[in-house]
């Protein structure tokens, strides 16, 4: 719901103080504000792994070279400078989710919001995926917003909230999560 | 700038390269998709091509005679009906005409030709000038049962000076090949009047009088003329060369069936367009629903499939226009109407032919563009 993905059907919701259910152009916050990580990249297959980081800058007017320039710098942020042009098929799992970290920072966001981004890679690739989520979230200040199911990548957040069967049951230090658990 | 340098060969990417991207997916449904467009596009350039070629060619015909005005009564009927050639005194004294001819032409099957124009004019009028030579000699006097063959006809008859043809049950001789500087009297057997008069059973009897106006004559001029000639032969009406042709009740019937035959072929196009969209569409939700949660505007996906649509169809219309000359080309090759009439493949019908096609491929993509604007980004977050 904070992606504007989905409306609400009670309650309030607000971003810097404006309600979402109001936004006049939800696509417009989308594509400026949040930067998306899916468990499963959802990279466009059709398409390498450069054209799938500009996809999300078409909404920016953009030059096409500035655009081919910035997806060259994230594709090197994220390690993958030798990658981009393998389309997602020839990809590891590891360097598709860089792909689609690079793609998520496309239009320079301020949150990230990434739903279980480790989930579909083995524990090296998500450790290395996890490390550069950090370092991103920290390098660049973007909030990060993480859904996840592993405890262990739940307590490197600097705040917990955890939810069961929709209720919050628990809001604080992620160091106290187990205990609490 | 060290990246760029490592990697010349990167593209830069446009929204049309998403568009084609699309398109590039399933190349064999996007294929046969094409082919469907195409072979509506190709029905529309071969029909309606060789139909508007019917006025063409014997516009083209007439003008090579000289001629300027017909006199005839073709409207009421797919051939036409002889009237008395004695109707052409009340004209021939016109201000403004410079000549008459009179005219008895027919459709006949002639030996081994299912349909062969036999064109009769009245000995020594202005028609008979057009005619060159390319073997043989022209008659001697209106009398002798002979007969000019043009060089397709001749071609298609296989026939040489000195050889006979027989039309209806008289046997005539090939006294000459002409080249009539267009199609339609290349196609013809050409005799004297009274010959075919004779032959037919039509004595006193012509089908059309050809008339050439005084040098100076503005279209203004052929109308005032025509007008006049309509009013002192009421059996007959009288039009600029050409323009009688598209008036008869014959060209309406076959333009008809051409443009009929022509839209099913295209409604058949955009079924299969629309098919192939919204399969595409329906495949892709989940693309679509991730181009909308990184931000992508409805407009620009409705755009997205539209242009894809619109893509189907120019290209479907660019192969249909390839198919349709080469079928056109095949069809003028067929023995039943070799030599009768030459398709008019002007640039003006083949840009019809594809902005058609490109009509077809953006209505088609409407209602697909339209259920791929409904569809939800939180799709993206499904599987």
């Amino acid at each position: 719901m904070l992606g504007a993905l989905d409306r609400p059907s009670a309650g309030t919701l607000s971003y810097r103080g404006k309600s979402l259910l109001d936004l006049a152009d939800p696509a417009a916050y989308r594509a400026h504000e949040i930067g998306f990580i899916f468990q499963a990249f959802h990279l466009l297959p059709t398409f390498t792994a450069i054209e799938n980081v500009q996809i999300p800058m078409f909404e920016n007017h953009q030059s096409r070279a500035a655009r081919k320039t910035r997806a060259l710098d994230l594709l090197k942020a994220v390690g993958l400078e030798q990658r981009v042009n393998h389309f997602p098929a020839k990809l590891s799992g590891g360097e598709r989710q860089r792909v689609a970290i690079a793609r998520s920072l496309a239009n320079s966001p301020s949150v990230l919001l990434a739903d279980e981004p480790t989930g579909n890679l083995d524990s090296e690739s998500a450790k290395h995926i996890l490390d550069l989520i950090t370092s991103l979230h920290f390098d660049r200040r973007m909030t990060l917003i993480l859904v996840t199911h592993d405890m262990s990548v739940a307590s490197r957040a600097s705040r917990a909230i955890q939810m069961k069967d929709g209720q919050v049951v628990f809001d604080g230090d992620p160091a106290k999560l187990s205990r609490h658990e | 700038m060290a990246i760029r340098q490592n990697f010349p060969g990167t593209n830069e990417m446009t929204f049309f390269d998403v568009i084609t991207r699309g398109l590039k997916r399933r190349p064999i449904r996007t294929g046969l998709t094409l082919l469907g467009i195409a072979v509506g596009i190709a029905a529309v350039v071969a029909l309606i091509g060789l139909s508007r070629g019917l006025v063409t060619s014997w516009t083209a015909g007439m003008k090579s005679r000289g001629t300027d005005i017909v006199v005839h009564n073709m409207r009421g009927s797919l051939t036409p009906k002889p009237f008395s050639a004695a109707t052409r005194d009340r004209i021939a004294h016109l201000p403004g005409v410079a000549a008459t001819c009179m005219i008895l032409v027919d459709l006949m099957s002639v030996e081994n030709a299912e349909l062969m124009i036999v064109s009769s004019r009245e000995w020594g009028c202005f028609a008979w000038e057009n005619l060159k030579l390319v073997s043989g000699r022209m008659p001697n006097d209106q009398t002798e049962r002979a007969v000019l063959v043009g060089t397709t006809a001749a071609d298609v008859l296989k026939k040489k000076v000195g050889d006979t043809v027989q039309i209806e049950t008289e046997e005539l001789t090939v006294v000459g090949i002409v080249e009539g500087g267009a199609f339609v009297e290349n196609g013809s057997i050409i005799l004297s009047l009274p010959l075919l008069q004779q032959i037919t059973g039509n004595q006193d009897k012509i089908s059309a009088i050809d008339v050439r106006v005084a040098a100076g004559t503005n279209d203004a001029g052929i109308r005032r003329l025509c007008e006049e000639m309509s009013r002192l032969i009421p059996e007959a009406h009288a039009e600029a060369a050409g323009e009688h042709l598209a008036h008869t009740e014959g060209y309406r019937v076959i333009s008809a069936m051409s443009w009929g035959t022509s839209l099913l072929a295209i409604l058949v196009g955009v079924l299969g367009v629309t098919n192939t969209m919204l399969m595409s569409v329906f495949e892709r939700k989940q693309e679509i629903a991730i181009l909308l949660a990184l931000g992508w505007k409805r407009s620009r996906i409705v755009r997205m499939i539209l242009w894809e649509s619109a893509m189907l169809g120019l290209l479907g219309g660019i192969i249909g226009v390839g198919l349709g000359v080469i079928g056109v080309h095949l069809m003028q090759a067929a023995p039943a109407i070799r030599g009768l009439l030459e398709p008019d493949l002007s640039v003006n019908l083949i840009l019809m032919a594809v902005t058609i096609a490109v009509c077809v491929g953006v209505l088609s993509g409407f209602y697909p563009a339209w259920r791929s604007s409904r569809l939800t980004p939180s799709l993206a977050l499904h599987g």
